[in-house]
């Protein structure tokens, strides 16, 4: 063979392998002030990363968080409700055209009320650590999350469950999109593009207050209303932040032989899909007009809405606090700042508990940046 | 040099100005029935009905979001110059390996029938399954990095290996012969014949493998967890419905995968010149 | 160099089936002489080319070039195939020279060689071409500077000429006959033309049919250039056709009474 081609090739086989190894070993470029880096992960692989030593650190909610902790894997460094107190969580979504309709209305408004009975149901119950309720409780979540006792007892001590939408409420979802705004990840114009004069104008229509109010006066009912067309529940898998509906369908709540549900006349399914993996994917689901009532993260009901004008009204909240930021169980980690250069998996960006991290970073002068 | 590249472009649209002339037709047409339809979702003119949903931005805004996305980091921190560098390592590492398992493999099992016959029921085993149902195990046992590298590496390795064990297999035996008579030894044999003449079916694996491992890439990092790249990026945007920017990454993997796919057939065009056998 | 060919046997088995192509097979060369090999279809006569090439094993007999034994010693040997077995990725040059790149000869040395050889065929002008770009006769005139190129104590040529229509068939005979007499090689030439034969060689062979050995050998004692027309290549031509039908004959006989047999069962 032509000598010429043949060094030609082994010049460029030279330049390649020089270039492959110092793309992969010379990679690590370390910022001034400090950088963590996060990777995407669905919740459910994070403990499995964390032991293997993929990542050196993640958050998520619970029981996730717990499960590293119980299980030796990890330890938690932050808790979300030390980012932010009382920080609300997931909320209750209803689309807008599913309630348009009187008998809509009236079924969300039914609905409302379960999700109330259930959530006062489970605050008592978790006051009472020693009630037969409690145990009732920690059964049916274990059963949701498929994690054992001691996780998800763990994880109850740090999240409250609650439905009120206080002004404390609308000014955290106002903030989240203000960081939106801020971080570059909502684009400013799509509040104005939607027919918003501010975010104010924004979050104070967005959230639906009137569900709540109206539940006060719902009677239970003997008769199921909509015994052939089901509301199509969507949730996300083994959320303890959303155990209020697993409860509210648990068929032996009301007098051993019937669930909340049904108490109040409601024909609810999982929809198709449920459950689903991240709060985005009910959003997609909204969308798609397969889902009419659905628990997920603020933060997703707020950007998904603003950015495609998935036709949503948050109508009631399920949680608030409930997420952890979790290390190896022996790093020498004691707080945020020891976490520079290490890699974090996050649920994805469009999570609440990207902006808890990213919030708790900021206050301390770190970036936050993408491990490629 | 910038002059010869210019009278040379200058040549090639000359000489290829009709094909030219439907591409750009048939892109019209792609475009203006894209705004149609988005316009009949978006309720504007000519349509009327509201809003169906903004499942599909207009030409021009997906054009803005993808000069946007180079321009600015984003939610991320980094510009899509970021992401399409994190893709290609991982498509380049993926490929060196494929590479460097498959060429080797090929030529054994395409020479030495114990060879072909050790390895064929291993290889036909592993070849039916498609490379993204190792996502969730690779991810987990070969990490972050090495993990998508690895389906990468599955892609391409097969096309590959078939391609160089067929080529590798059929040398003209009359080649062999006269090489022999000419006094070549065994390894002049295998490597002033064997290998030149596997070299063009070398590239055909290539450019046929390239494009599965471009695929691969974006799956993994859409499906596995990993950080950054254009198939995360796509999923990315598509979490938080943001379908301006998540179409502009899909341009992304568009021009890029013809890209890969196009300079690797024209190489391996010229190889089959070059090599006088097509 | 001088060929003695002893009592060369050659049996294929296929399938089960024992072929015998070769049954003593003797033939003596001496150096220099132009020996035409001519026979039926399956009469062995390219076999007997592979063994002498060492492309083949003989199942008994002895092959001596110049008194050694090729299994002992193997000679330096050229051979022209009739497909032309040029490599096409090579230039006309690089393929000239492939001979000598196996024997480590430098460089420098490689290009006067090809050279030289390349434009001994005809083919100044043509080195940096690729076969894809030569005619048919061209590429044989490749082929045939590529087996001179490494100085072979013999030159073997399997049918060189049968891919050629028959205008370069006749232009490459004469050309043949001008390069052997400017080297002088032993040249032991397979063919199936009686023509071909009769104009080119010192000596034809003509074999039997299959299992082939040696029928008849006919000297072709006429001064060259041989004029195709003359009296006297009629008169030899006419002999070695009578030799060669007979073969022809009893190789279809047989045939015929394979098939006989085949029905039968």
């Amino acid at each position: 063979m032509d000598s010429r081609v043949i060094i030609a090739v082994m010049i460029a086989a030279i330049v390649v392998v020089g270039a492959v190894s110092a793309i992969v070993l010379l990679d690590e470029d370390e910022s001034a002030g400090g950088t963590v880096y996060y990777v995407v992960i669905p919740p459910a692989n994070m403990r499995d990363a964390l032991a293997t030593g993929e990542v050196d650190g993640y958050i998520a909610w619970e029981p996730y968080v717990s499960d590293s902790v119980v299980g030796g894997v990890g330890k938690v460094v932050l808790w979300s409700d030390e980012i932010m107190a009382d920080h609300p969580c997931c909320v209750v979504a209803v689309r807008n055209a599913f309630a348009a309709s009187a008998e809509g209305q009236e079924l969300t408004t039914r609905f409302i009320a379960a999700h109330i009975e259930t959530t006062e149901w489970m605050i008592e119950a978790l006051d009472h650590t020693s009630s037969a309720d409690y145990d009732k409780l920690v059964a049916m979540a274990v059963d949701f999350t498929e994690r054992n006792e001691s996780v998800v007892k763990e994880a109850f001590k740090h999240l409250q469950y609650k439905y009120q939408m206080d002004s404390d409420f609308i000014s955290a979802l106002e903030h989240f999109t203000q960081m939106y705004n801020d971080t570059g990840i909502l684009d400013p114009s799509k509040i104005t593009e939607r027919g918003y004069d501010s975010i104010s104008d924004f979050v104070n229509t967005y959230v639906n207050e009137t569900y709540v109010e109206d539940a006060e006066s719902i009677e239970p009912s003997s008769t199921i209303l909509n015994p052939n067309s089901p509301i199509r529940l969507g949730y996300l898998a083994g959320d303890l932040h959303q155990l209020a509906q697993f409860v509210a369908m648990n068929a032996t709540m009301v007098d051993g032989s019937k669930s909340i549900f049904e108490k109040y006349g409601l024909n609810v399914k999982k929809a198709p899909g449920a459950p689903f993996a991240v709060g985005g994917a009910v959003m997609t689901a909204f969308s798609a007009g397969t889902v009419d009532i659905g628990y997920l993260g603020a933060p997703p009901a707020i950007l998904n809405h603003l950015n495609a004008a998935v036709d949503t009204s948050i109508i009631a909240q399920a949680n608030s606090e409930g997420s952890g930021i979790v290390v190896g169980a022996d790093a020498e980690v004691d707080g945020l700042r020891d976490m520079v250069n290490m890699t974090v998996a996050i649920p994805g960006t469009s999570s609440i508990q990207f902006l808890l991290l990213k919030t708790a970073l900021e206050e301390r002068g770190l970036e936050l940046e993408i491990k490629t | 040099m910038v002059n010869n590249l210019l009278t040379l472009l200058k040549k090639t649209l000359k000489g290829n100005w009709q094909k030219l002339a439907l591409t750009f037709l048939s892109l019209a047409v792609f475009v203006s029935l894209w705004s149609l339809y988005a316009a009949w979702l978006h309720g504007d003119w000519p349509f009327e009905g509201g809003l169906i949903a903004l499942t599909v931005p207009y030409p021009r805004e997906v054009l803005a979001a993808f000069v946007d996305s180079f321009q600015n980091a984003d939610v991320n921190g980094i510009t899509m110059w970021g992401h399409i560098y994190a893709s290609l390592k991982r498509v380049l590492a993926g490929f060196l390996l494929a590479l460097a398992v498959a060429l080797p493999a090929g030529l054994l099992m395409g020479r030495s029938s114990t060879s072909h016959w050790l390895g064929r029921p291993i290889v036909e085993s592993f070849r039916p399954i498609p490379p993204l149902a190792w996502i969730p195990i690779f991810i987990v046992v070969f990490g972050l990095f090495w993990g998508p590298v690895g389906i990468v590496f599955l892609g391409i390795f097969f096309p590959i290996l078939y391609n160089v064990m067929f080529g590798s297999r059929s040398v003209d035996p009359i080649l062999i012969d006269a090489a022999r008579t000419l006094g070549a030894k065994k390894s002049d044999l295998f490597l002033k014949v064997v290998l030149p003449f596997t070299l063009p079916y070398l590239m055909t694996g290539i450019t046929v493998g390239l494009g599965i491992g471009w695929m691969c890439i974006v799956a993994a990092e859409m499906l596995g967890g990993v950080g950054g790249g254009v198939g995360y990026y796509i999923a990315d945007r598509a979490g938080s419905q943001d379908y301006e920017y998540m179409y502009a990454g899909m341009v992304v993997i568009a021009i890029l995968g013809t890209l890969t796919t196009g300079v690797a057939g024209l190489l391996e065009n010229r190889i089959y010149k070059w090599m006088g056998m097509k | 160099m001088s060929i003695s060919i002893i009592g060369l046997t050659k049996v294929f088995t296929k399938d089960k089936r024992r072929i015998m192509a070769l049954e003593g097979f003797s033939l003596d060369v001496p150096e220099g002489q132009f020996v035409c090999l001519l026979g039926p279809s399956g009469c062995g006569k390219t076999t007997v080319l592979r063994i002498v090439a060492g492309l083949e094993t003989k199942t008994s007999g002895r092959v001596l070039v110049n008194g050694r034994d090729t299994e002992v010693s193997r000679p330096k040997i050229g051979m022209v195939f009739q497909e032309f077995a040029l490599f096409p990725w090579r230039t006309a040059r690089k393929n000239v020279e492939f001979g000598l790149e196996t024997r480590r000869v430098p460089e420098s040395d490689r290009t006067l060689s090809s050279q030289k050889y390349l434009e001994m065929v005809g083919l100044r002008g043509f080195e940096e071409s690729h076969p894809r770009e030569l005619s048919g006769g061209m590429k044989q005139r490749v082929a045939i500077a590529r087996a001179l190129a490494t100085d072979p104590e013999l030159l073997l040529m399997d049918e060189p000429f049968g891919s050629l229509d028959a205008q370069t068939r006749n232009l490459m005979q004469r050309e043949l006959l001008r390069i052997w007499s400017a080297t002088g090689r032993t040249v032991l030439f397979v063919t199936h033309s009686v023509d071909e034969a009769v104009f080119l060689a010192d000596r034809i062979v003509v074999m039997t049919a299959r299992p082939g050995k040696v029928r008849e050998v006919i000297d072709v004692n006429l001064p060259r250039p041989r004029d195709r027309t003359s009296q006297d290549f009629i008169t030899v031509r006419g002999k070695v056709l009578a030799e060669l039908d007979e073969e022809f004959e009893k190789a279809r006989a047989r045939e015929l009474s394979l098939e006989q047999i085949n029905e039968n069962h």
